[in-house]
């Protein structure tokens, strides 16, 4: 019975070269990344970063204090950003109308440094990747800020006492 | 300065690590697969589907692995199917968009979000920005 077309090790030794290429290839790009980045979070630069774009994120409808968790989502990862948010709820820092549009900010844009660099080592276009991602979340964020009223949050993201209330 | 370097040189490698342990087997798994007919009879499908945002039907392995797992599954599976770099590119975008769903879904819902819209939007963007790029490149 001949499943393959060819020889069995030959298939072998095509899979192992190219795979192991591919994880060199996106090595050299993750590690440096990835010293940059530890850079960024021991000098606080995100921080710093934090009151530049306060002005532009107040137009889409978020906070001094809700651009910090958005940030640390957007470059350090999904995993990250929301332990930061968390902290700023149970804080009171940001209300529940920021948390749902940083939710769909964030669930759509995170960690953009790190995956726009790893696919751009797979050959995809580096600029329309991390703009096109960028400008997309931003927008859809813009829609949503335009779309949800304080009454209205509910409708998408429901906060966990409410839940009990009903 | 130097132990900030080691830090950043650590948690890549340990990226790096991860990222072989899914990559690698996946990728010798689909190269397997090329030499069958299996991914002709799955893009063959998909095909009428995917020509709308630009891609082969092949192309519907990677989205269904990137969206179910993870995006280094996906990662591992574009290079060894072989695509244009205009096809990669939308592909990235979409898994960009929308990848991880199950891992992913469980951290939003910690943030108190409705998985089920989150994930159509996530879904949604990825579709309507496949369209533009096809459109415009």
């Amino acid at each position: 019975m001949q499943i393959f077309d060819t020889n069995i090790s030959i298939i072998l030794g095509e899979g192992l070269i190219g795979s192991l290429t591919t994880v060199f290839k996106m090595a050299y790009i993750i590690i440096p990344l990835m010293i940059v980045l530890e850079f960024a979070k021991h000098y606080n630069l995100i921080d710093k970063i934090t009151s530049f774009f306060a002005p532009v994120l107040r137009k889409i409808g978020l906070s001094f204090n809700a651009t910090f968790p958005l940030l640390i989502g957007v470059v350090l990862g999904l995993t990250y950003g929301s332990g930061v948010m968390i902290d700023s709820v149970d804080k009171g820092e940001i209300n529940k109308r920021e948390v749902t549009l940083l939710l769909i900010f964030l669930v759509t844009c995170h960690a953009i440094i790190e995956d726009s660099f790893v696919l751009w080592s797979i050959g995809s276009n580096f600029f329309i990747l991390f703009f096109g991602r960028l400008i997309g979340a931003i927008l859809i964020t813009v829609i949503f800020s335009k779309i949800i009223k304080e009454d209205q949050i509910e409708e998408i993201c429901q906060i966990k006492p409410r839940e009990i209330d009903n | 300065m130097i132990v900030v370097i080691q830090e950043g040189f650590k948690k890549g490698v340990s990226i790096t690590w991860k990222l072989a342990k899914i990559l690698i087997p996946i990728y010798i798994f689909v190269t397997f697969l090329q030499h069958t007919p299996i991914i002709e009879i799955i893009a063959g499908h998909f095909e009428p589907i995917l020509y709308y945002i630009g891609l082969p039907g092949k192309a519907a392995l990677v989205l269904v692995l990137g969206n179910l797992s993870n995006l280094y599954a996906a990662i591992g599976v574009i290079p060894a199917l072989g695509f244009t770099i205009k096809e990669i590119t939308i592909l990235s975008l979409m898994l960009s968009f929308s990848h991880s769903l199950i891992v992913e879904s469980a951290i939003a819902k910690r943030m108190g979000g409705s998985l089920l819209k989150l994930n159509l939007l996530r879904i949604g963007m990825a579709i309507i920005s496949a369209l533009i790029i096809n459109l415009l490149w």
